[in-house]
């Protein structure tokens, strides 16, 4: 990944960017100097901030995969190791059967549905 | 294995319908069925999206977000095979064509990399960890920090207030987000620029923070050594609370 602007390393560059606010020019502490404030969790901080940036109609999901599951979510790449992976290929495999099957007995139902509405149209017409 | 010259031709016209919806006739298609390709991609990028920046979303409405979310998967031509990471491709996308100026949203960038910066230190590799004993003395000993942590600047409050409220509080403001040892979760504090530079000389220095005082004292305009001391304690007791900082390095 690419340094960023934004990602602070270095005292020097903090010291510089201090230097283009008030904050070293004032001349003695003010009570917010040494201020500081836990925003909480990641899901705490996004829960609390898409409630107040909600925009009339729109939905949003208060979860990340950072948070899911290892295994239940697309990233952890980072964290897990390749037998999560395969463990993750495997599960994936296994639903993917899964939502064969079920499309197997939708249409399996679907048909009975259709044999079933065919047979009274026929009973109708008699 | 290689592709032969044909397939390769034929994925490529294939992934520029996908992405744009426009393109030439693609051999072997029956039409009427490959828009859904088109769809279902995109559909993929889109709950990407979603999942990444649910705040951006909540912010911008879904109107304009889908817009977003467009343009980048039409124009912005994403090179990770990793799907996780698109979403750092996405913020990328729109800093370079600085979206957020053109679409009157000054705070955009920032709450883009804001999000982002969660799923980074969520999912960074494990780092060493230093050896450290648990007790000790704050301003005597070095401290050990926890290495997975970052400290990001932003030009608007967007962690703390609604973006719109947010973009008319232009300043610096300084954010730092580290990962919790054992737990994994991803935890934020809102930080004075002080408490940055302090942060950042402990970081880079392997000194005790006695060592380090006169400079902050200075840095800082304060005069008073029982206040800055007070201070201190109090913030540096928070963060062995908290996991940033695992204890005491071990001579």
């Amino acid at each position: 990944m690419k340094a960023d602007k934004k990602i602070l390393k270095s005292a020097s560059i903090i010291a510089g960017a201090l230097l283009t606010t008030s904050l070293i020019a004032a001349p003695s502490a003010s009570p917010d100097i040494l201020a500081y404030n836990d925003l909480g969790s990641g899901s705490e901080v996004r829960s609390q901030l898409i409630n107040q940036n909600q925009v009339n109609g729109a939905e949003s999901t208060a979860y990340k995969f950072g948070e899911l599951k290892c295994g239940e979510g697309k990233c952890g790449e980072g964290k897990c190791g390749e037998d999560d992976k395969k463990t993750e290929a495997k599960k994936e495999d296994a639903k993917k059967a899964d939502a064969k099957t079920a499309d197997t007995q939708t249409a399996d139902a679907k048909t009975a549905d259709t044999k079933e509405e065919s047979k009274k149209k026929s009973k109708k017409k008699k | 294995m290689k592709l032969s010259e044909d397939t390769a031709r034929i994925q490529d016209i294939l992934g520029d319908y996908c992405r744009t919806g426009e393109g030439e006739q693609i051999p072997g298609i029956i039409p009427g069925r490959v828009n859904h390709y088109r769809r279902l991609v995109y559909n993929v990028i889109r709950s990407n999206m979603d999942r990444a920046f649910p705040i951006t979303l909540a912010a911008l409405g879904e109107e304009e977000w889908d817009q977003l979310v467009q343009e980048f998967f039409s124009k912005g031509l994403p090179q990770t095979p990793q799907i996780w990471k698109l979403p750092y491709e996405f913020y990328n996308y729109h800093l370079m064509k600085e979206t957020g100026i053109r679409i009157q949203k000054p705070y955009l960038e920032d709450l883009l990399y804001f999000e982002w910066i969660e799923i980074e230190v969520h999912t960074m590799p494990d780092k060493p960890f230093p050896e450290y004993l648990s007790s000790g003395n704050i301003f005597m000993d070095r401290l050990a920090l926890n290495p997975e942590f970052e400290m990001i600047r932003l030009n608007y409050p967007v962690h703390m207030h609604p973006a719109a409220a947010a973009a008319d509080m232009k300043g610096d403001y300084f954010v730092l987000i580290f990962r919790v040892p054992d737990t994994g979760n991803v935890k934020f504090l809102n930080l004075s620029g002080i408490h940055t530079y302090i942060l950042a000389r402990l970081m880079e220095e392997d000194l005790p923070l006695k060592d380090l005082k006169g400079d902050i004292a200075q840095t800082a305009g304060i005069e008073s050594i029982k206040y800055l001391d007070d201070a201190l304690e109090k913030f540096i007791g928070d963060l062995i609370d908290k996991r940033l900082i695992l204890g005491y390095l071990k001579e």
